[in-house]
């Protein structure tokens, strides 16, 4: 039959021929035919190798396996393991008195049995790890295994019997033995206790070294050792035993460096023999001279031509690192070299392994390493090579200017690799390096000139040239490093026209560049008309974005231009650390600082990111509708009039004070910005949004509300507004949280979208008394689970029989969110009648799930 | 612990296979389809590991066939090739110069060859001539049994003709 279906020329040809096949065996097992079971039997397992159904052999396999004669049941266990799988439940004969069958027995029940069939028939399998016969004791010893995994109480049953097993001759019992006693120990600490008294463990040191030193076994033989498969099991035994326990390790030592010293490694089984023994050395408890012995080892498989010697050592290495890294440091060379290598998995743990072996010494020349290979490697390593290098420059570079370099190296050759995140934190960077503007400016221009197809190079560039043109054209700062450059405006213009023209670049790249534009137009007022005509070519692109952009644009230019300087003023400085506390999440390399923290910027500042320049214009987007207010603190904004802080009201409409805020930031009046409502979302997501190419920073604004607002804006003096929350999650009913005769205080809850720990607390102070009070302050204290943080009041006046009110934002993160609800203490003091009052208590009453 | 066992053709064609661990028919398939893409797409100088679904698999190749092990990952993959080649080196003493068409007329006979090496995904025997003595005892049995039983029925046609 197997010839006839190999002659088959077609898959139909085939189908036809198991076809009637299968019909001629459903007859024969329907008629009962004993004399061709077994062949059928076999024929239907061919069938069902090649992928064909075959359900209705399985009776015929357990009849199989009930008949008499052996070849009957040796097909049938056959059929059985290769056509049922372990849900069938099987009769099995473990008495019998022929031990083939028995073994048969064993055999199946090794590799099919299911837990209810363990814990039957666990005690007959018990009694034949006794058996005379050792082929019987190995099976047994295998099928004991799996009756250990299955069901891991029966355990203890098998711990005197496996130690018998140990002090076997024959090395096919051996080896099952000793698996057998690792599995054990694995399962249960009382055998692993058991089996790491002296007596057990010398003598399987004794065993292991009899192996060691045996003379030529032909039987056992291979390349050269006897039986490395017992030299292997053993150690590995000998690496459960070890390891957290500190005599056993010390009675395996001696044992352990023969093993490495004297085992030849120029054939797989020596080889594996040392590698086995080096993952034991590098496990259990320390042994100095053992350890640097097996780190030697590793470094010759580094260099050896196998590539499979190569990468089971990078593997090992990866481990080691963890436990010795001053050693694995000395390989570096060899571990970069193997960076290049042909084969794709080595070039990948290698590449692991380099980014666990950096730190600042050695960070410059590892990185020139890789971004020189970078240019060479293939597509599908790129993707890693770049994220790796992005990473380690970020974490470890010593000077923003090397980090700058490094990345604009990195954007030129990969540009296209670059995760978003990674040019958003290098354009957070290049904004903090002010003395670095032009130089980075510059460079990006030379840059964009060589490799245009790298788009984040050219958003990177693009955003730069508008940013600080007029540095690039006037060549302010020039570092002495530099070479001399002369730019023109249309120069820069030029850039900026091929960025929008040019046929690979895609909408972010196109919408950044009009913001730049926009810009350029008001620093380089002699390239007005052609930026104009420019932006203008734009207008009837099929992208709503871009036409609406044209179209704003446009009229900024052309009708706006006394506020046109004003909208595009440099943009402040933007905040590291909310940054990095927002990356924190997601990228686990990065330097996460808390955004409570924000308070030690070495800037000094910490200034929110500048909300969405274009958001303004809200002129054409379907915003919520604007509150009264905003119209008339529009016009006062232009006109220099301070706006009063206490206006400011935590609501439910958050879009069109997003628009005010964002003017009365830019035109740096008035206080900074209150919390940009937008979460950070994708820049293309939402239509109506008309982002710009800050608002692609959504991903790191905006500051949150400690941080903004307890910085008084470096450009004026006004006390911040109490920053309004961000987006309101679940709602929660707001308390009374203190109350006397004189003083009722409020709180406010609203939660931050994607933070769960954190709650925005606003609080309100009301006065009851006909009295003012003066120099208001209140103080709250925390246990430790919970982080508090305050923001300034809104005022310290309290006028008298609630005729207005103080607010005060706080902002409280709890650790054990879930487990244990806020609760503060508050102290208030304020003057009376130029009298001194405090009042203290305690808030018990915050709602549970805060 | 070794969770299966595949031997495949270079055309993608199952020779053998075995699992240590539960699997549905389904999952079979799919485990099969899935490993004879990646193993058989890789090049000569490659190294013989792949990383699989969290599992390491081992593979080797013998003239057209490839025989695939996979193993979890604290296992020792030099250690499973060196298996990998004790079951060929039986499998090549008893066919004597074993072929791909040897197993494929003769499946059932290497199924129980790998019976007596490996056991729940286990080293059973490191011994290649205990291997090659077991399967000659119970060969022999089939022998006779076979032969009593043609006998018999011999006599029993003779009788009743």
């Amino acid at each position: 039959m197997i010839r006839s279906i190999r002659a088959c020329k077609t898959a139909a040809e085939e189908r036809a021929v198991v076809r009637k096949e299968c019909a001629a065996i459903r007859a024969a097992i329907n008629e009962n035919d004993q004399d061709y079971r077994h062949r059928n039997l076999a024929k239907l397992m061919f069938i069902h190798m090649l992928g064909y159904p075959t359900h209705f052999g399985q009776m015929e396999c357990l009849k199989s396996i009930a008949s008499a004669g052996f070849p009957e049941k040796r097909i049938g266990y056959l059929g059985l393991m290769l056509l049922l799988d372990e849900r069938q439940e099987v009769l099995i004969d473990l008495n019998h008195t022929n031990q083939y069958i028995v073994g048969l027995a064993l055999c199946a029940l090794g590799n099919i049995c299911s837990a209810e069939m363990a814990r039957d028939l666990a005690p007959e399998v018990e009694r034949l790890l006794q058996f005379r016969d050792p082929n019987i004791r190995k099976k047994a010893a295998l099928c004991s295994i799996r009756i250990i995994k299955k069901v891991p109480d029966l355990a203890e049953n098998f711990i005197n019997p496996a130690a018998a097993l140990l002090k076997e001759k024959h090395h096919g019992v051996l080896i099952t033995g000793i698996q057998l006693v690792t599995d054990i120990c694995k399962v249960s600490t009382e055998a692993l206790e058991f089996f790491r008294k002296p007596k057990c463990l010398d003598g399987l040191v004794k065993t292991l070294r009899d192996v060691v030193n045996s003379p030529y076994a032909p039987e056992y033989d291979i390349a050269g050792i006897t039986d490395p498969f017992l030299h292997i099991r053993l150690l590995k035994l000998l690496h459960v035993l070890g390891q957290g326990d500190a005599d056993a390790s010390d009675c395996m030592n001696d044992i352990l460096a023969q093993v490495a010293t004297k085992t030849e490694s120029n054939k797989n089984a020596g080889n594996a023999i040392l590698y086995e023994c080096v993952e034991t050395i590098m496990s259990i408890e320390d042994n100095g001279g053992l350890r640097v012995l097996a780190i030697n080892i590793l470094g010759r498989f580094l260099s050896n031509r196998d590539n499979n010697i190569r990468y089971v050592a990078l593997n090992m290495l990866m481990k080691a690192i963890t436990v010795d890294a001053q050693a694995v440091q000395r390989h570096r060379a060899t571990i970069l070299e193997c960076v290049k290598d042909l084969d794709a998995s080595i070039r990948k743990r290698a590449l692991e392994l380099v980014y666990l072996l950096v730190n600042e010494s050695n960070v410059k020349p590892l990185t020139k390493e890789l971004i020189d290979y970078l240019e060479i490697s293939d597509q599908e390593f790129k993707g890693d090579l770049t994220a790796k290098i992005c990473s380690m420059v970020e974490k470890f570079s010593p000077d923003k200017i090397w980090y700058i370099d490094q990345m604009l190296k990195v954007l030129s050759e990969a540009g296209n690799f670059v995760k978003d995140e990674v040019w958003h934190a290098l354009i957070v960077v290049i904004s903090n390096a002010s003395d670095l503007h032009g130089y980075t400016v510059r460079a990006l221009y030379r840059a964009v000139q060589t490799s245009i197809e790298q788009e984040s190079l050219v958003r990177v560039a693009i955003w730069c040239i508008g940013e600080y043109g007029d540095m690039l054209v006037n060549n302010v700062g020039v570092l002495n490093i530099e070479d001399p450059i002369t730019v023109t405006e249309s120069d820069a213009v030029d850039v900026v026209e091929i960025a929008i023209k040019h046929h690979s670049s895609d909408i972010t790249t196109k919408a950044m560049a009009m913001v730049a534009l926009l810009k350029l137009s008001s620093r380089f007022p002699s390239c007005s008309e052609r930026i104009r005509d420019i932006i203008v070519q734009n207008k009837g692109s099929l992208v709503l974005e871009l036409q609406q952009r044209s179209i704003e644009f446009n009229s900024i230019v052309e009708k706006h231009q006394n506020i046109r300087s004003t909208l595009v003023e440099r943009m402040p400085v933007l905040d590291e650390a909310t940054f990095s506390g927002r990356r924190a999440g997601s990228l686990p390399a990065t330097v996460s600082t808390s955004s409570g923290t924000s308070l030690n910027l070495p800037n000094g500042v910490a200034k929110p990111a500048a909300a969405p320049l274009v958001d303004l214009l809200d002129l054409s987007s379907d915003d919520a509708p604007v509150p009264s207010s905003s119209g008339n603190d529009f016009l006062q904004d232009l006109l220099g009039v301070d706006v009063s802080p206490a206006s400011v009201q935590p609501g439910t409409s958050q879009a069109p004070k997003a628009g005010t805020d964002v003017l009365l930031d830019l035109l740096s009046i008035g206080s900074p910005p209150v919390q940009n409502n937008s979460t950070p979302s994708d820049i293309l997501s939402s239509s109506q949004d008309n982002k710009s190419s800050v608002a692609i920073l959504d991903g790191l604004s905006p500051a949150p509300s400690g941080g903004a607002a307890s910085m008084i804006d470096l450009l004026d003096g006004f006390v911040p507004n109490s920053p309004k929350p961000e987006d309101n999650g679940p709602a929660y009913p707001s308390i009374v949280a203190f109350e006397s005769s004189s003083l009722i205080l409020t709180f406010n809850f609203s939660k931050p979208p994607g933070n769960p720990q954190t709650t925005l607390i606003q609080a309100t102070f009301t006065n009851l008394s006909p009295n003012v009070y003066t120099d208001f302050v209140f103080q709250a204290a925390v246990p430790k689970f919970l982080q508090l943080h305050l923001d300034p009041a809104s005022g310290n006046t309290l006028p008298a029989s609630g005729n207005g009110s103080i607010t005060q934002t706080l902002r409280v993160t709890n650790s054990q969110h879930g487990k244990k609800p806020l609760v503060m203490r508050t102290r208030i003091a304020y003057k009376l009648n130029n009298r001194d009052v405090l009042e203290e208590g305690q808030i018990n009453n915050f709602p549970r799930d805060l | 612990m070794i969770h299966f066992v595949l031997l495949i053709s270079r055309q993608g064609k199952v020779r053998l296979t075995k699992w240590y661990s539960p699997y549905t028919q389904k999952e079979r398939s799919k485990v099969i389809r899935e490993l004879s893409g990646v193993i058989l797409t890789r090049g000569p100088k490659l190294c013989n590991f792949v990383e699989w679904r969290g599992y390491k698999v081992v593979y080797k190749r013998y003239a057209s066939l490839y025989f695939c092990m996979c193993v979890d990952q604290e296992d020792n993959e030099l250690e499973i090739l060196e298996i990998i080649h004790h079951y060929v080196e039986i499998l090549d003493r008893y066919f004597g110069s074993v072929c791909e068409l040897d197993l494929i007329f003769n499946f059932h006979k290497a199924y129980y060859i790998l019976d007596e090496i490996l056991i729940a995904g286990e080293l059973q025997e490191s011994s290649k001539k205990t291997v090659a003595r077991l399967i000659a005892a119970q060969d022999s049995l089939v022998e006779t049994a076979k032969e009593q039983a043609s006998s018999i029925s011999n006599i029993i046609a003779q009788a009743t003709k």
